[in-house]
């Protein structure tokens, strides 16, 4: 305990200078806060956030996503490449069957019997050489529903003997049967075979 | 100071024949680390109320920086201590007590109080005094009474005061007179004794009586050359008095039935305990002439006033 009789007549009293100096430590030590909390508040805002996939409530984290992505781009360049190959082998084997002016049959339905899910009907097939060179192949498939119409396009799009498959018409008949026409480029897998 | 910040502190004291220095750690409760005094050259420095006080300011500063060059061969004094305190030969000062009621004064009017107060005191214009003031409470029979202490000196000689510890690159935080910092350590030490006789029964009389008596305290202190006089009750400074000239440890004696007088006139009250600070030489004489007179005395030596200056 302090005795002094608390007079100072210093120009500059040191109870002021203390002063001062505490008001100058606590506007420091505000400031530092509020930088820290600043800084903290800059990384919290600028970290991607978790990924939320609509209406399942599943979160992914954002690396897992970025694993993912990185695996569709390699899974696409590969599907890339395969579709130029098929293309072109289409063009080549095209060419030479328009050059011959042969419908390769026995291919056409060996490829589709093996591809045809269980509950689809072919009504109408229909090969016809295309104008751009190759054969396209128009066909009529009945089911009862449309989930199997959509499983024979799913497998016509798997096939390597089909290169694009494009849906035409879709009709609900009076009967119990759904129909779907659609179009397909057709890649004989061994080519001059007829 | 801070976490990163020096704790020493320097407590310079001046006088007439002698400057000291001393130095001290600790935020609280100062411990003395070094303490050293050196002679100033005959007449380099003059105590009183009006300026110019320096005649030899080679001869001071030199004084001071060999001091300094001393405590730093001893190991302190590396940086820039955290409080400077200047203690100054009462000589230079005049002190005034005015009972107040009501609410303390603002800043403001507080210093313009002070310095009327001292304006028959201090022989300069009142613009010129350099005044700080305080509001002290004393408990009484009929409540407790509070009055106002202002203190002050001629703002030049205050200057020339801090110029000469501006010449060693340290800021007064301190300006102080010597009797004022002796006053501190007495309150110090006589607290102490008290504390140290609590817990004894056998001195348990002799506490209590110094407690009694303890609010009644007459200081005096030779500051190297002149004698200054403060005489308090329960704390609060009551007379204040300084002898320009030299008075040896022997007229002390010869001093104090004035003393006494003028505290049974004009304070209607009696001194309780005498303390006595300065050099030992001039304490020894000086105690000696008041046991003499029928009033034993206390001692303090001038470091324990110097860090009762730098405390708190």
């Amino acid at each position: 305990m302090s005795h002094r009789i608390p007079v100072n007549l210093a120009t500059h009293p040191v109870e002021r200078v203390r002063a001062a100096r505490r008001i100058m430590n606590i506007v420091a030590v505000t400031l530092l806060v509020i930088t820290v909390a600043h800084v903290a508040a800059l990384a919290w805002a600028s970290r991607e956030p978790e990924q939320e996939i609509a209406g399942v409530g599943l979160t992914v984290d954002p690396e897992q996503i970025a694993a993912w992505r990185v695996e569709v781009d390699r899974l696409a360049a590969v599907a890339d490449v395969q579709r130029a190959r098929a293309a072109a082998a289409a063009v080549e084997v095209g060419n030479e069957l328009v050059g011959w002016r042969m419908i390769p049959w026995r291919s056409i339905f060996a490829d589709l019997e093996e591809l045809l899910p269980r509950r689809v009907r072919l009504e109408v097939v229909a090969p016809s050489f295309a104008a751009g060179g190759g054969i396209e192949v128009q066909m009529t498939a009945a089911a009862n529903g449309t989930g199997p119409l959509q499983d024979l396009m799913l497998a016509l799009e798997a096939h390597p003997a089909f290169t694009e498959v494009w849906p035409q018409r879709e009709d609900s008949g009076v009967d119990e049967f759904t129909r779907l026409t659609l179009r397909a480029r057709y890649v004989p897998r061994e080519a001059g075979s007829p | 100071m801070g976490l990163f910040g020096n704790n020493e502190r320097v407590a310079i004291g001046l006088g007439a024949r002698r400057a000291r220095l001393l130095v001290g750690r600790g935020n609280g409760q100062v411990k003395q680390v070094f303490a050293g005094s050196r002679e100033l050259p005959e007449g380099a420095l003059r105590v009183g109320l009006r300026g110019p006080v320096i005649n030899d300011r080679d001869g001071v500063v030199g004084a001071l920086q060999e001091l300094v060059a001393e405590a730093r061969t001893a190991g302190v004094l590396r940086r820039t201590p955290e409080t400077v305190a200047l203690l100054v030969a009462d000589g230079a000062f005049k002190m005034a007590v005015a009972p107040i009621e009501g609410a303390v004064p603002g800043r403001a009017d507080g210093n313009r109080m002070a310095r009327w107060l001292l304006r028959d005191l201090v022989p300069v214009e009142e613009s010129e005094i350099r005044a700080d003031w305080t509001v002290l409470e004393a408990p009484g029979a009929e409540g407790s009474s509070s009055s106002m202490l202002s203190v002050g000196g001629v703002d030049a000689v205050m200057a020339e005061y801090e110029s000469l510890v501006a010449e060693l690159g340290w800021t007064v935080g301190r300006l102080v007179p010597w009797s004022f910092a002796a006053a501190a350590a007495a309150a110090a030490a006589a607290q102490t004794l008290q504390e140290v006789a609590a817990g004894s029964d056998v001195v348990t009389s002799a506490a209590n009586d110094s407690l009694e008596d303890g609010r009644r305290d007459l200081i005096l202190c030779d500051a190297d050359g002149t004698l200054g006089a403060l005489f308090q009750t329960d704390g609060i400074p009551r007379l204040h008095r300084a002898w320009r000239s030299p008075v040896t440890g022997e007229e002390v004696a010869a001093q104090l039935p004035a003393l006494r007088r003028y505290i049974s006139d004009h304070l209607e009250t009696t001194i309780g305990r005498l303390w006595l600070c300065g050099d030992s030489s001039w304490v020894s004489a000086a105690a000696a002439a008041c046991e003499l007179s029928q009033m034993p005395a206390r001692v303090l030596s001038p470091e324990v006033a110097l860090c009762a200056a730098i405390e708190g």
